[in-house]
């Protein structure tokens, strides 16, 4: 047995507590590649001369960007609490601090590239339809689909760099707590957890549907 | 090599919150090697306290305990990791298995972070089961296995690394008496064929006179001992009496 093997074992066998983690990730990447793909647009030139538009929706993807910062961070702590037991057992099993943060940070980086895959995915089986309805809005006579390579390449790496940045954040929240306090933490934290988790992704919601009106 | 596997002097143990309380106040014990202790006494007495702070995962507040002529405190914590890994092995009542992994990944878990090598492993772990006759198990989630199955696996993964002190904290708390039974059988056969040294919390007279020596426990201070002599039924018969004078509260639990 190898440790990737632990760490690929903690997230298939546990998928229930990181579906919602992963899926509200998935949902600002959708978001923020929407905003892009409309910004990068073949015919934007075409009917906005000034790139005024194009300028707000690169706006709003940053905005939407800078909350899932905090977004992402918050719900992997919230999600770090509720393993706090479990790295207390790891840890009398004799791993190390440093050990037991590399661990969580494969975890997070594996969750966020299969975020990033999925979310690239159903961005362009979506975004057909998608530019059509925008195509409407705009009263444009063509805005039809294109290969958005600028907007993939540029969702790529910024999440890849956000992910990397609040997962080595987060781990170090990992403190060399005494290892008693980690196994008790499950008596102690479940109940607060729990909720916690639950919300996370409905607060993201709202924080999303806050921008998007705003923007309109 | 001294003969002393655990030197414990002036063991202190103060809980520092809302009220402070001194759980454990000024403990001698020794424990020599091969050697194996049974600790007793009255709940909130401090058995579970002194345990954790022997197993290092509890911070003393004051004294000194020395496994292997080291101090485990003293250490950084890369090296405690390793001095837990090739020194320690812990059994618990509520057994503490990982839900994500199988039965034998469990007890793998301190050789893969000892990045141990697989055919070392796999032998290991071979020897291992068939001491502790888990065979059957071995593919089974943790949630999928008895009681007394999850004690047998937590302990083979207590003594795959062969430690030199095994340390348990009421093994059998949660197992009817023949599971109990089974599992006592198998730490007195491990500490006779593994030659460990063994330290075991516990309210069960009968489970404690397993061990050579036990302990006794009050108010956070050792109260007295007994050896055990030639007999097992007589020693029982010591531990219940002792038990009956500390009495205080002792079936209050
Ligand atoms: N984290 C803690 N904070 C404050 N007080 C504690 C803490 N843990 C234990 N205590 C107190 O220390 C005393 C000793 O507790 P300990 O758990 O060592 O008892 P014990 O002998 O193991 O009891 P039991 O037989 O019920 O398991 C108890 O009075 C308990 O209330
Ligand atoms: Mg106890």
């Amino acid at each position: 047995m190898s440790f990737n093997h632990i760490v690929i074992q903690n997230i298939l066998r546990d998928k229930w507590t990181y579906i919602s983690y992963f899926l509200s990730s998935v949902f600002s990447i959708l978001v923020f590649f929407f905003f892009l793909i409309t910004a990068f647009h073949p015919m934007m030139d075409a009917i906005d001369p000034n790139s005024a538009l194009g300028i707000a929706m690169i706006l709003c993807s940053m905005i939407v960007y800078i909350f899932s910062f905090i977004f992402i961070i918050y719900s992997m702590l919230a999600f770090l609490k509720k393993k706090t037991k479990s790295l207390g057992v790891f840890i009398i099993s004799g791993a190390s601090t440093k050990q037991v943060r590399k661990m969580v940070f494969r975890e997070n980086m594996l969750i966020a590239f299969a975020a990033i895959i999925t979310a690239i995915v159903v961005g362009l089986i979506v975004s057909p339809l998608f530019l059509m309805v925008v195509k409407n809005v705009l009263e444009a006579d063509s805005f039809g689909m294109y290969v958005p390579v600028q907007a993939i390449a540029m969702t790529v790496i910024l999440f890849s760099v956000l992910f990397f940045i609040v997962s080595k954040i987060t781990t170090r929240f990992i403190k060399k707590e005494e290892a008693v306090q980690l196994l008790k933490a499950d008596v102690t934290q479940e109940k607060i957890n729990t909720s916690n988790a639950m919300e996370a992704p409905f607060i993201h919601l709202s924080e999303c549907s806050f921008i998007t009106t705003s923007q309109s | 090599m001294s003969d002393t596997i655990l030197n414990v002097q002036q063991l202190h143990k103060e809980y520092v919150g809302e009220v402070n309380y001194k759980a454990l106040k000024g403990i001698d014990f020794q424990l020599k090697r091969n050697e194996f202790v049974s600790v007793m006494g009255p709940s909130g007495s401090g058995k579970t306290t002194f345990l954790n702070c022997i197993s290092t995962i509890d911070r003393p507040t004051n004294g000194s305990i020395t496994i292997n002529q080291k101090n485990p405190y003293e250490l950084n914590d890369e090296d405690l990791a390793k001095f837990r890994r090739s020194e320690l092995g812990f059994v618990f009542q509520d057994f503490n298995l990982v839900h994500t992994l199988t039965v034998e990944e469990n007890i793998l878990l301190p050789l893969t972070l000892d990045a141990v090598m697989a055919k070392e492993m796999t032998s290991r772990l071979a020897e291992v089961v068939a001491f502790l006759g888990i065979e059957d198990i071995m593919k089974k989630r943790t949630f999928e296995i008895s009681g007394g199955q999850k004690q047998r696996v937590a302990i083979a993964r207590a003594v795959i690394h062969q430690p030199s002190l095994l340390l348990a904290d009421e093994p059998t708390g949660n197992l009817d008496s023949k599971a109990a039974n089974s599992v006592m059988t198998l730490f007195q056969s491990i500490h006779e064929t593994f030659q460990s040294s063994l330290l075991m919390v516990t309210h069960d007279p009968y489970v404690a006179s397993f061990a050579e020596r036990v302990i006794f426990m009050q108010d956070g201070m050792l109260y007295n001992e007994i050896q055990k002599g030639d007999h097992k039924q007589q020693f029982y018969q010591e531990i219940v009496d002792t038990l009956t004078f500390l009495g205080g509260g002792y079936h209050e639990l």
